[in-house]
């Protein structure tokens, strides 16, 4: 509900991004020169942004560079970077996390403003509702915020209200200088909204010039119109911004991070300064956190470290588990893991200041029965393995394999995170399933490897279907003992029709010497189609060389009847 | 084929203590006791209760029999010890699927014999080289990949330390790993670690090299393999029949070196000797009446 809910907008003067950080942005003194950025309009160069020493000069965002320079002859100047800004913002954002974790970037998309392109942001939304008591109040968290950002160089201006189209327009039209921070009461915003000037309603400008042209130049002249021959004549959007200012309609804030189930979080009055003692505080969280996570009967499955330097850098650690894990030295160990997974050391700078744990998704925990026979220990200490390993390694590389329906054989295995599969089997080989043994006089038809891409290979064989008699794989010559197949793997015919497809022709080698046969070259494209393409058939022989060393090739496409040229492929190797 | 032979321990004073001291020193080192040789009797048939009986007590005692006599004999414990790092190389990358083949079948008669999983720790180059395994395949050796867990580390370090961490996990039945080459970070005291780390439980520790130069390290077996002509499936002689290796152990810190011809029979989940391979029929009438080729063809051996 909108009532109590207040709204802490930030703007933040572009000028004073391109400042040097260690020098206070708020007292210019006489030794620093003005600086400008400037942006390329049509083939002019012209101002976008000024600083304070560049303003007193009498500078003005939108005059163009010639000009300025001849009013203000040691003028530096900087080309504008939106990205650089943007990135620039994010930062801050983050580092704001500190204050509330729901926070936007307050640029307008273009959606709304339809004929113009979107307007990027420059300042952030905090909503405050829920986390100013921990600060101290409004007034408090405000000027705690301003505060800090000038202490890192940036020139802010921060308005509190109860909406955050009302906020906006404060931050940019109700702060100055001398006041930069701004608290307007719920109930007050549309007295002092009355007084501004219609850019405080995020209009586009052709709205604004045609109300201007009609005589309404503030806010105060609009809201004393009735509302429907406004609406009829410039559109429903200025209704809209004027409810939003208003609170009559509601403008969430959408965060820019997953907003977290649950979080504990440390403030020091002094910063720690070691590894051990981040580990320390992130275990007593992590306590604090079972036993609320206990009494809901939940169990953590992803959860992240986020640490703030006193400087601004935040440095965040996300870990997941395969199954609720609520043990506060548990889930320590999984950080340990990863940030040795990571491989960099927490960089501690000149400290510490908050140490946060949050529980980004849980999931209901319902205690285990004590299993007597110690499988389900065994299964606990499985899951606890996999949770280890994917800290370090990542979840992504500790897999179980999953059987797909599909009879091309690179398609029939699926990887999937084990953190994520449940144990199913589905493969027909258990220990206890008789069926699904392999019956005694059943040839092993698949081999113990594949290669993802089949590789392609030279091989010498009778047309129009037999068994390669001679083969060259990765610059060694191969000599078929025996053989077994042809299995016919025809593509998927239910995915589309076939491509025809002549390969150019081959010109003839010396080792066309043998009557019959047919050289089948493989190398000149790269590697076969991926599965499931519609097209070749793929006939695959189980093929043994002198020695012992066992195969798995095919002929690709049926000669003449699909290709000019078959190629042959070696797709995996036997035991 | 044993190649060496060890003398035997005759009772007289200069070898009792030699025992007693050999003995000492084991047990400060933390090794299982070289206990006095055993004669193992002949299995009546080839598989049968009494046979899997004694199978299952030679697990609970700490190793796995192959089921083979001039394998199992090598060891004072009638089978590969458990709890101790075993490392299995194969001479080139194009073994790679014998390699593969043989560890697979091996964890697959463990598996047989208790439950368990397996955790099968690759690094990314050998999976480029080698390929990655392939399920379907793990079924048809008879193994079933529901009990695989895959884990694919970027270095040697890491598959070490994935290694450790399995060993000490209790559904864990076999840790193996795959290292293509010989990498730094495969050293003694590496290994040592790796080794000390198993010798509490009962977990099948083994190291596949790839492609390596024989390098010192702490396993307490070191076996080469390479594949050879298969054997028939059947009974048919034309074909590629069952999986055959020859198998040779190199070294041995417990035990004699030896070596033999093996086949992996999937469907009894067992390795067989290759001379026990079954009669020859003559190639049914509906394979093509391709002209001879330069195959194998197995002899006729006994009936069985």
């Amino acid at each position: 509900m909108f009532s109590g809910a207040s709204r802490l907008e930030q703007r933040l003067s572009r000028a004073a991004w391109i400042a040097d950080p260690a020098t206070p942005a708020a007292a210019p003194t006489l030794a620093s020169p003005p600086i400008a950025v400037v942006t390329r309009s049509g083939s002019a160069l012209s101002l976008a942004a000024v600083d304070a020493m560049a303003e007193r000069h009498g500078l003005k965002p939108g005059l163009a560079l010639a000009d300025a320079r001849a009013m203000v002859p040691d003028l530096l100047v900087a080309p504008e970077d939106r990205e650089a800004d943007l990135a620039l913002l994010g930062a801050i954002a983050d580092w704001a996390d500190r204050y509330t974790p729901l926070i936007a970037l307050d640029g307008i998309p273009a959606a709304w403003s339809t004929r113009e392109a979107a307007i990027p942001p420059s300042g952030l939304f905090l909503e405050i509702a829920g986390s100013a008591h921990l600060f101290g109040g409004e007034a408090a968290l405000g000027a705690d915020l301003r505060a800090r950002l000038e202490s890192q160089g940036f020139a802010a201006r921060v308005a509190i209200a109860g909406t955050p189209g009302a906020a906006w327009a404060f931050a940019r039209l109700a702060t100055s200088q001398r006041a930069p921070v701004s608290i307007v009461a719920s109930g007050e915003e549309r007295a002092v909204l009355a007084s501004l000037p219609l850019l405080a309603l995020r209009l586009p400008s052709d709205t604004v010039a045609g109300l201007e042209r009609v005589g309404l130049k503030t806010v105060g002249a609009l809201l004393d119109q009735p509302r429907a021959p406004l609406a009829r004549r410039f559109g429903p959007l200025l209704a809209l911004r004027l409810d939003q200012a208003l609170g009559r309609e509601e403008e969430p804030v959408v965060p820019r991070r997953p907003v977290p189930a649950l979080v504990a979080e440390r403030r020091f009055a002094e910063p720690i300064l070691s590894e051990s003692d981040v580990a320390e505080t992130a275990r007593s969280l992590a306590a604090a956190l079972a036993q609320t996570l206990e009494n809901r009967g939940e169990g953590a499955r992803a959860l992240e470290l986020a640490v703030f330097r006193v400087d601004g850098v935040v440095t965040r650690v996300a870990v997941g588990t395969s199954r609720p894990l609520r043990d506060p030295a548990m889930i320590v160990g999984l950080f340990a893991e990863r940030l040795k997974g990571l491989g960099e050391e927490l960089d501690v700078g000149y400290g510490f200041e908050t140490v946060r744990l949050s529980v980004l998704r849980a999931e209901r925990d319902d205690p285990a029965q004590v299993d007597l026979s110690g499988g389900a220990e065994a299964e606990a200490d499985l899951a606890r393995l996999i949770d280890r390993l994917g800290a370090r390694l990542g979840l992504s590389r500790v897999m179980r394999v999953l059987p797909v329906e599909s009879h091309i054989p690179e398609a029939a295995m699926m990887s999937v995170a084990a953190s994520r599969a449940r144990v199913g089997g589905g493969w027909g080989a258990g220990l206890e399933a008789e069926a699904g043994r392999p019956q005694a006089d059943e040839p092993i038809d698949r081999p113990v490897r594949l290669f993802a891409r089949p590789e392609p290979i030279e091989a010498v064989a009778e047309v129009p279907e037999g068994p390669p008699i001679r083969f060259r794989w990765r610059r060694a010559l191969y000599d078929v003992a025996r053989y077994e197949g042809p299995e016919r793997i025809a593509a998927e015919w239910w995915k589309g029709p076939r491509p025809t497809r002549a390969l150019p022709e081959m010109p003839e080698t010396a080792d066309s010497s043998h009557p019959g046969t047919d050289p089948g070259r493989g190398a000149d494209e790269t590697a076969a189609l991926p599965p499931g393409t519609p097209g070749l058939t793929r006939d695959y022989f189980r093929v043994e060389d002198e020695d012992g060393r066992r195969f798995w090739v095919f002929r690709e496409g049926l000669y003449e009847r699909e290709v000019a040229r078959p190629r042959w492929f070696l797709q995996g190797v036997f035991a | 084929m044993d190649t060496m032979d060890q003398a035997t321990d005759q009772p007289s004073a200069a070898h009792e203590s030699l025992a007693d001291l050999r003995r000492r020193i084991a047990e400060i080192e933390g090794r299982p006791e070289p206990a006095a040789r055993l004669d193992l009797p002949e299995p009546a048939a080839r598989f049968d209760l009494k046979v899997a009986a004694r199978e299952s007590r030679r697990l609970e005692g700490g190793a796995l029999p192959f089921g083979i006599d001039a394998l199992d004999r090598l060891f004072a414990a009638g089978g590969m010890p458990l709890g101790t790092l075993h490392e299995v190389g194969v001479g080139a990358t194009r073994e790679v699927g014998a390699l593969a083949g043989f560890t697979l079948a091996l964890v697959a008669r463990l598996l047989s014999l208790r439950a368990g999983t397996v955790l099968w720790a690759v690094d990314r180059m050998s999976a480029l080289e080698g390929g990655h395994l392939y399920a379907p395949g793990l079924n048809a050796l008879g193994l079933d990949p529901a009990r695989l867990i895959l884990v694919e580390a970027s270095d040697a370090k890491d598959i070490l330390w994935t290694l450790e961490e399995g060993l000490d996990a209790r559904g864990v039945a076999a840790v193996v790993g795959e290292i293509r080459g010989s990498p730094r970070a495969l050293d003694i005291t590496a290994t040592r670690r790796l080794a000390l780390r198993g010798r509490a439980g009962k977990t099948l520790a083994l190291l596949l090299r790839l492609d390596a130069a024989p390098t010192p390290t702490a396993a307490a077996t070191r076996w080469r393999l390479s594949g050879r002509p298969s054997g028939t499936i059947g009974g048919f002689g034309v074909g590629v029949g069952r999986p055959a290796w020859r198998l040779d152990l190199i070294k041995n810190r417990e035990g004699r070196l030896g070596g033999c011809d093996l086949e992996w029979d999937h469907h009894e989940r067992g390795f067989v000797l290759s001379a026990h391979s079954r009669a020859v029929s003559a190639p049914p009438s509906d394979r093509s009446a391709d002209p001879p080729r330069t195959g194998q063809i197995v002899a006729l051996d006994r009936a069985s």
